[in-house]
């Protein structure tokens, strides 16, 4: 295809019709040797078809026009043409071709297999692979081409020498990464280190072992000192315990004069008791006896006064008496009353019964009566029951059913007069005589034939069916037997004068039963009329009984109530009489009771209190004749008691002596016992903890902890001393190296300035001032951007992918602008700038057109309506072509 | 009288910062312990008192308790020893150790009680203790009436001297408070004596036989004491007895040219294997004296029992950069600009300057392809 335009190219297809083949087939061409093989060029191979891949290209180049004709994989074959005289001169062919061309594009190129991304030379910018417009670090052969388009001298030839060998010198130190170096090229620095991170582990163990020491010998100071303490103590307890055995044996001899005086008081003190109890018994004895003669003497003298008392009550008591009886005496007045009382109640129920009794009886009889005439009509009547009645209309149903399945068939005819005469019905199931009046019908039925003769008028016979089988003339004939059995008791089977002898029957059946009921009714508590009868009859004989002796009530006949009245005042008069009777008789009683306890009890004292006074005198004579008087007695009890106060004076006294000694000095032994044993015991042990540190300090101490110390604290120090100077050193090589990466770097930096502000314009341009400032890094890649509201520049990552290709496409641009000073580029661009909005994308349609002035675009898309707008620029339809070719 | 006054051997003691000289320095101190006792013989005195502190430490290795216990044995002189701070007679310390038993001439003082000694009473004050703020001589009776010379010995510090806790408090003028003739004191290493009120030296630290570190004002000698009476003032003899000598030199560089005849004087030193020596440069570096200083570094390091150089005070000269100038205008002269700014920013600021004067040395070596 072509000849391209000088500026601007559009290639268009629609995916996968080879825009990129043809983006290959350029660098292929270009850069590559004839002879390589790999598995992307294979890719490159038609599907399906054994062709080699082969590409020819015109250039020009130095104001020269070339072409280059490559064939790979199979007979591959290079062939380089120079336009002279306006035709194409053979100028190199295979690999001398190859190189040819190399030679005007890279100073990188591939020394075997496909090129990559840093043999394409200043393609590297130039052109930009499907959608990619990022570069990471252009290759040195590109910068340093980049430095000569800007005409700067970064170094002179001596200074890259220097510069070299500060390198090597910070390389011996230092990774590329700026670590210190390890393994086997590692700085002596490294191994000093690790000798004193390995001095360190040491040094710690031998402060540990030295400090254990130095804690031994104070623990074992400190062992001997509580041992010396123990032993102190333990003296100072032998002494006290001597001291204290001393005072024990005065103690012990005081608690047994003291148990002496004891005992000798408290036999004293038994012996005062005793004759206290004694004094105080004679005492008693003595007041006891003059108080029991005395009770004595005064009961002696109230003893006739009660009996007198006594005999009195008696007479009292028996008077009372007889007035009880007396009253108690009129009790069988009263159950005359009661009795009579009880009678004329009697005669009057019985007078009452008799007269009711007397109306019944009559009344039962005339039932009775009646009763009899009814039984003896119903026996004359002959009826069916209900239950004949019943069978009786079943069969007849069994008959009627019989005649209409099985027998003559039913033949109905429905005669409707006109004129006003009879007629006669010869054969029918009724037969005879009937009036007929005009319009009404006579229905007229016929088993099955029916015979009618209408006077003057016609005989109308009509003949039914007969459909009569053997079974049902069996049934029709058991149903007529049935009915005839049924009816021949009653001389009839006229259901309707059977249904009338059923009613009669049964509405004299009812009467019947109403009399018996009302009968019934009459004689309600007797089972017959007889024995109504029979307690009529006692009735009276009763009633006769009472007047006979009562012969006064045939005439007046008793009024109850006046004698009831009379029978309630001779009651309540009676009961009051009784009750003041009895109450007197009882008060009489209570007082003779009484006293004749009070003069039982007076006697039963006196017998006792005369005992009581036997005793006393007994124990009195006694006493006497042991004392002799009271008064000697009191003497004797007035020494022992100043005995008594002695003996207890001399037992306080010898107590407040055992109280001078303060606790038991026994006692006091059994402690200092105690803590004598305790101080040797930890003392002992003591020592035996102090033994075992000893033998701890002199396992140490052989060791020569400190001689160890002092070895290893002075191999620290001079590994200190070696590190130290060795880090002067290896910080002095970084801080040369750092500075002068520092220099370098600044000085690059104005290199990249001019390219930085192409780009930041183009960038403003395409998205105005908000990214602000494109920087580059030292390789003129794009490395940040500086927007307006940072004050420090942030990375690309902050960027969106739109900007971030904006940013590349800037920086391409500003590169091939500068790189294009000396001759015309091509550029080319597969398919960028997908991330881009339409507002964007026309602000990059006039970029582009205003750098076609100065490079050769060749645009490669899928969306050549995106190009519109460019109004200059060559499109060219590759799958045209395609399909053309 | 007539007896040697020693203290502070600190045997079996670190020699930190003196590199691979460690080990000599400590043997040293042995060897001069045991020259000290043919001092004593020559110089015929009746005994030796050492003012506590023989070791550095009671953990040092027994095989050196063994070491000095028979050296001592040897002596022909008797030895009347004191424990000090750094060896205090604590439980485990190295006086338990058996050797001490068959050590005749040695008299080991472990009790604040009067000792009979040729022409004399010695009243010692063992340290029973690292640290404590008691006077140890406190014990000591005043006169006592007796027409014997009255030596105390002891070890502590005499009020006066700078310390941030003073340990074991001993008065100015002790001797003469207790009426004692001599005060034979340990504890500090450098040589002091101490006159009471007439003048007359009653007192004295005889400091450590062998100097112990760099800085020691005066160390390594020992005092031959002699006391004719009971009150006759005694005739203290200072004898210079260390095997090595510890020296600082200083130089203050402010001019080039001058480290050559640094290190002509360098070279002149006698005895260098005997010599540990401190050499610390300060003022201005010249670029092109950096092969100079190789060479120091050399000597010090080839011909001296220890060497060491300090260069940290050394700043670039400021006229010194005509090697910069010289350079083609380019990123290397510029480096170079740059680190000597750095050199003569102020010290303590980032990147050092101290750093920056070795880089720029460096720079220059590489320039001027001198290798190292």
């Amino acid at each position: 295809m072509g000849p391209f335009s000088e500026t601007l190219n559009i290639l268009h297809a629609p995916n996968a019709t080879g825009k990129s083949t043809l983006f290959e087939a350029l660098r292929r061409a270009l850069l590559d040797s004839h002879r390589v093989k790999s598995k992307e060029l294979e890719a490159v191979r038609p599907w399906g078809r054994v062709l080699s891949p082969s590409v020819t290209v015109e250039f020009t180049h130095g104001g020269e026009t070339y072409r280059i004709t490559k064939q790979f994989l199979d007979k591959p074959m290079a062939l380089l043409e120079r336009k002279e005289k306006g035709r194409f001169v053979r100028l190199f062919e295979g690999h001398a071709a190859d190189e040819e061309v190399q030679r005007i594009f890279t100073k990188n190129p591939s020394a075997k297999g496909l090129t990559r991304f840093q043999n394409w030379g200043l393609a590297q910018i130039l052109w930009a692979p499907q959608g990619d417009l990022s570069y990471t670090q252009l290759t040195g052969d590109v910068i340093e081409d980049i430095q000569s388009f800007l005409d700067v001298q970064v170094t002179s030839g001596s200074d890259e020498g220097i510069e070299k060998r500060i390198e090597e010198l910070y390389h011996r130190y230092f990774t590329p990464g700026g670590k210190l170096k390890s393994g086997k090229d590692a700085p002596k620095l490294v191994s000093l280190i690790q000798q004193l991170e390995g001095a360190e582990e040491r040094y710690k163990k031998a402060v540990e072992e030295q400090a254990q020491y130095e804690d031994l010998i104070k623990k074992v100071e400190e062992l001997r000192a509580k041992r010396s303490q123990y032993k102190q103590n333990a003296e100072e307890a032998n002494k006290a315990l001597e001291t204290a055995r001393l005072k024990a044996e005065g103690y012990k001899k005081l608690v047994s004069e003291k148990m002496q005086r004891k005992a000798k008081l408290e036999a004293l003190d038994a012996k005062y008791l005793e004759m206290r109890q004694r004094i105080d018994t004679f005492e008693s004895v003595k007041t006891e006896l003059m108080e029991v003669r005395e009770t004595l003497s005064k009961y002696e003298e109230d003893l006739p006064l009660r009996e007198k008392e006594l005999k009195d009550r008696q007479q009292k008591l028996e008077a009372a008496k007889e007035k009880l009886e007396k009253v108690r005496d009129r009790r069988e007045e009263i159950s005359k009353l009661h009795e009579k009382l009880g009678n004329v109640q009697r005669f009057l129920r019985n007078y009452e019964k008799l007269r009711e009794l007397s109306s019944k009886v009559k009344m039962a009889r005339k039932i009775q009566g009646n009763l009899e005439g009814l039984k003896k009509k119903i026996s004359t009547l002959v009826a069916p029951d209900a239950h004949v009645l019943k069978e009786l209309y079943k069969t007849r149903r069994e008959y009627q059913n019989a005649l209409s399945y099985g027998g003559p068939s039913v033949t109905v005819l429905d005669f409707i007069p006109e004129l006003e005469g009879a007629i006669e019905i010869k054969r029918g199931t009724r037969t005879g005589e009937f009036r007929v009046i005009p319009g009404e019908t006579i229905t007229i039925k016929g088993i099955p034939d029916i015979e009618v003769y209408y006077k003057g008028v016609a005989r109308i016979k009509i003949s039914g069916l007969s459909l009569s089988t053997r079974d049902n003339e069996k049934k029709l004939r058991e149903a007529e037997k049935k009915i005839q059995k049924l009816t021949k008791p009653f001389g009839t089977d006229d259901m309707e004068v059977l249904e009338k002898r059923r009613e009669a029957f049964e509405r004299i059946s009812r009467e019947i039963f109403e009399t018996e009921t009302k009968l019934k009714s009459l004689l309600e508590g007797f089972s017959s009329l007889g024995a109504m009868e029979k307690e009529l009859l006692k009735a009276k004989k009763t009633t006769e009984s009472l007047l006979k002796r009562y012969p006064e009530w045939s005439k007046n006949p008793p009024n109850v109530e006046a004698l009831k009245m009379e029978v309630a005042n001779f009651n309540r008069l009676f009961s009051e009489e009784l009750g003041e009777a009895e109450a007197e008789w009882e008060l009489a009683q209570t007082a003779f009771s009484a006293a004749k306890s009070a003069l039982a009890g007076l006697a039963s004292k006196i017998e006792e209190l005369n005992k009581r006074r036997k005793n006393l005198e007994v124990k009195y004579s006694e006493m006497v004749e042991t004392w002799g008087s009271f008064d000697n007695m009191m003497k004797t009890f007035k020494k022992l008691a100043l005995s008594l106060e002695t003996a207890r004076s001399s037992l306080e006294e010898i107590e407040e002596r055992l109280v001078s000694y303060g606790e038991d000095p026994t006692q006091i032994i059994a402690k200092l016992e105690d803590q004598l044993r305790l101080a040797d015991e930890l003392s002992q042990k003591a020592l035996e903890e102090e033994k075992n540190m000893e033998g701890m300090m002199a396992q140490l101490a052989s060791m020569g902890t400190y001689t160890q110390l002092a070895a290893i604290e002075e191999e620290r120090a001079k590994l200190e001393e070696e590190i130290r100077q060795e880090q002067i050193q290896v910080d002095a090589v970084s801080l040369l190296y750092e500075t002068l990466v520092q220099v370098r770097s600044e000085t690059l930096s104005g290199l990249v300035g001019p390219v930085e502000r192409i780009a930041t314009k183009t960038l403003h341009r395409i998205a105005g001032g908000k990214l602000n400032q494109v920087k580059l890094g030292e390789s003129f890649e794009p490395s940040h951007i500086h927007p307006e509201v940072s004050e420090t520049p942030v990375t690309l990552d902050n960027v969106s992918g739109g900007e971030r290709e904006q940013i590349y496409l800037a920086t391409r641009l500003a590169l091939a602008e500068i790189i294009a000073k000396k001759e015309r580029q091509l550029v080319v661009l597969d398919d960028v700038l997908t991330f881009t909005d339409a507002g964007r994308f026309a602000r990059i349609l006039s970029v582009l057109e205003e750098a076609a002035q100065k490079l050769q675009l060749l645009v490669l898309t899928c969306h050549p309506e995106r190009y519109q707008g460019l109004s200059e620029a060559q499109f060219i339809d590759l799958e045209a072509i395609r399909f053309s070719a | 009288m007539r007896f040697l006054h020693t203290a502070d051997w600190q045997l079996g003691m670190k020699a930190v910062h003196v590199g691979d000289a460690a080990e000599t320095v400590r043997e040293t101190r042995l060897k001069t312990a045991e020259k000290l006792l043919k001092v004593a013989k020559d110089k015929k005195a009746d005994f030796i008192l050492v003012a506590g502190d023989v070791f550095e430490d009671n953990a040092v290795s027994r095989l050196l308790v063994q070491r000095v216990a028979d050296i001592l044995s040897k002596s022909k002189v008797p030895l009347y020893i004191i424990p000090g701070n750094h060896d205090p007679l604590v439980p485990g310390s190295v006086w338990e150790h058996p050797a001490w038993e068959k050590c005749k001439s040695v008299r080991l003082l472990t009790e604040d009680a009067p000792v009979e000694v040729p022409g004399g009473i010695l009243y010692p004050c063992p340290i029973k203790e690292k640290f404590s703020k008691e006077n140890p001589t406190a014990w000591i009776p005043r006169e006592t009436g007796e027409d014997k010379i009255r030596i105390g010995l002891a070890h502590g510090t005499v009020e006066g001297i700078q310390q941030d806790e003073v340990a074991f408090p001993i008065p100015k003028d002790a001797a003469s408070k207790l009426g004692l003739d001599y005060l034979a004191l340990g504890h500090w290493h450098s040589t002091a004596i101490y006159e009471d009120k007439e003048g007359v030296p009653r007192m004295a630290y005889s400091g450590t036989h062998e100097t112990t570190k760099f800085g020691e004002r005066d160390s390594g000698n020992v005092l031959l004491v002699e006391i004719a009476e009971k009150g006759a003032t005694p005739v203290i003899t200072q004898v210079r007895i260390s095997e090595l000598f510890w020296r600082t030199v200083e130089y203050e560089i402010k001019t080039p040219g001058y480290l050559p005849e640094l290190r002509g004087r360098i070279e002149d030193f006698d005895y260098s294997e005997r010599i540990l020596l401190n050499v610390k440069l300060s003022g201005l570096f010249y670029a092109e004296e950096v092969a100079e200083i190789k060479r120091i570094e050399e000597i010090l390091s080839s011909r001296f029992l220890y060497g060491r150089l300090d260069l940290s005070d050394l700043i670039p000269a400021p006229e010194d950069k005509n090697w910069i100038e010289s350079l083609p205008a380019g990123i290397i002269r510029e480096t170079g600009e740059r680190l000597k700014g750095i050199c003569e920013s102020r010290k303590g600021s980032q990147p050092s300057p101290d750093i920056a004067a070795r880089a720029l040395m460096e720079l220059y070596m590489l320039v001027m392809g001198i290798s190292k």
